[in-house]
């Protein structure tokens, strides 16, 4: 018997793809053949292996997230028609189309994503990274985690000669983060976070522990202990997890190359 | 929905109908994430993939040619987009429910898993061109005729690489089926 032969015929029966004459031609080697038909066993279970993979939900949100994005429709006129058929003079049509350019700034920036803002962490609680207006601030990398009650953004970013992991989390459930820096060459050097504590924190240089629950916005920073150290070789593995059991993990690394200064 | 009615939908959307967009998404929503999702095995790029294909849909709808049909032609941009994702590399692990100490390994872990878990690790082992063939013949039920007008490749090569596909899969899944 050649296997390849009978896997190639039972893999057109599973698609009920024989002709008269090949269904004869399988019929009778699994009539003659205990492998042949141990071989239409197995694929019988995984036929039926993969009709009971379930069907998944997307998760929620999507659809309208994904209506947020599509383009407007255009409408049957074009404002710059509309305004210029305005007898209201050319300073009212000025005045009405600045308005409108504000209006629309409001809209886009409204539309941003929840987590893609430009990173501000004066609203953070504590003074801890260099003076943003003095030195240059550069976002190395970022990463971004959704699952089901969880959304997470968390961005790296090079302040002078420290970096500064600025995260925003916003769950149902209680969600751990754990922050590993040994293979960044940086060690942690203090926590700030917005008013809503977190429910724990727990640190060494190496490693950064927090738990927290519903929205949440901390940054940490990190410092070098040492001056050869190069920002642009710092990697740093987070670790998502929720009762014990991990969701996901990460990295952020300094040396990608969409790094932009801001 | 018959295939006429899905193109009178696509020919409103061609003249901005914003609730025939929305009928659109929400016929197609679940099912390009979940081709999307036993493609790459991860529901942010899963979620990321969708958007980015009605995205991408919606944005050359114009174009969009009414002889033809619309469920091949998203199915084609949806997979393309999950393909690109894969050649980009991942960055992350796949959301597998595994013991948060990383020692199991992954034929360890995957006697333990549920048939969904290791179907999907399965899947995932085999190379994306029987992957594909696989998600489009078992999670979006298409015919040859339907796979082969996603894929742009006649019924006899699809025939042949859900053969190859089987015989990849059916050997990841291994003394799992006896």
């Amino acid at each position: 018997m050649n296997d390849e032969r009978v896997f190639e015929l039972l893999s057109a029966a599973a698609d009920d793809d024989l002709t008269a004459a090949e269904q004869a031609e399988l019929d009778e080697i699994l009539s003659g053949s205990a492998e042949a038909r141990r071989l239409q066993a197995e694929l019988a279970q995984m036929e039926r292996d993969l009709a009971d993979t379930p069907e998944l939900l997307p998760p929620p949100g999507l659809r309208e997230q994904i209506l947020r994005r599509v383009p407007q429709p255009r409408a049957g006129f074009s404002i710059a028609d509309w305004l210029g058929e305005l007898r209201f003079g050319a300073v009212l049509r000025y005045g009405f189309s600045a308005a409108f350019g504000a209006l629309l700034a409001v809209a886009i920036y409204e539309s941003q994503p929840q987590f893609g803002s430009a990173s501000d962490i004066t609203e953070l609680v504590g003074t801890m990274a260099p003076d943003t207006d003095s030195n240059k601030r550069r976002v190395l990398d970022s990463f971004s985690f959704r699952d089901k009650g969880i959304s997470s953004f968390a961005r790296l970013e090079q302040r002078d000669r420290a970096l500064l992991v600025d995260v925003r989390i916003d769950t149902t459930r209680v969600v751990d983060i754990k922050f590993d820096f040994s293979a960044a060459g940086y060690e942690f050097e203090a926590l700030a976070q917005t008013l809503s504590n977190l429910e724990s924190i727990q640190f060494s240089n190496k490693v950064l522990k927090v738990k927290g629950r519903g929205q949440r916005r901390f940054a940490v920073l990190l410092r070098s202990p040492d001056d050869d150290v190069l920002a642009d070789e710092a990697q740093i593995h987070l670790e998502y997890s929720s009762n014990g059991k991990l969701l996901r993990q990460g990295m952020l690394s300094a040396d990608r190359q969409n790094s932009s200064d801001e | 929905m018959s295939r006429d009615q899905e193109n009178s939908l696509v020919a409103k959307c061609q003249q901005r109908d914003r609730q025939a967009l929305e009928t659109l998404i929400s016929r197609y929503e679940r099912p390009i994430y979940n081709a999307a999702f036993r493609m790459l095995g991860n529901s942010d790029e899963a979620a990321d993939v969708t958007q980015t294909t009605f995205l991408k849909a919606f944005e050359n709808i114009d174009r969009f040619d009414l002889e033809r049909s619309f469920f091949s032609w998203i199915y084609r941009i949806a997979l393309n987009e999950a393909i690109d994702q894969l050649k980009r590399g991942k960055r992350f692990e796949p959301y597998v429910e595994t013991p948060a100490d990383g020692a199991e390994r992954p034929f360890e872990r995957a006697a333990r898993a549920d048939v969904a878990d290791r179907v999907q690790a399965a899947l995932m082992d085999i190379n994306a061109d029987s992957r594909t063939v696989l998600v489009l013949r078992y999670f979006s039920d298409c015919s040859y005729r339907q796979i082969g007008e996603i894929l742009d490749i006649p019924a006899k090569t699809v025939k042949s690489r859900l053969f190859s596909a089987r015989q990849q899969l059916k050997a990841r899944l291994g003394t799992e089926l006896a």
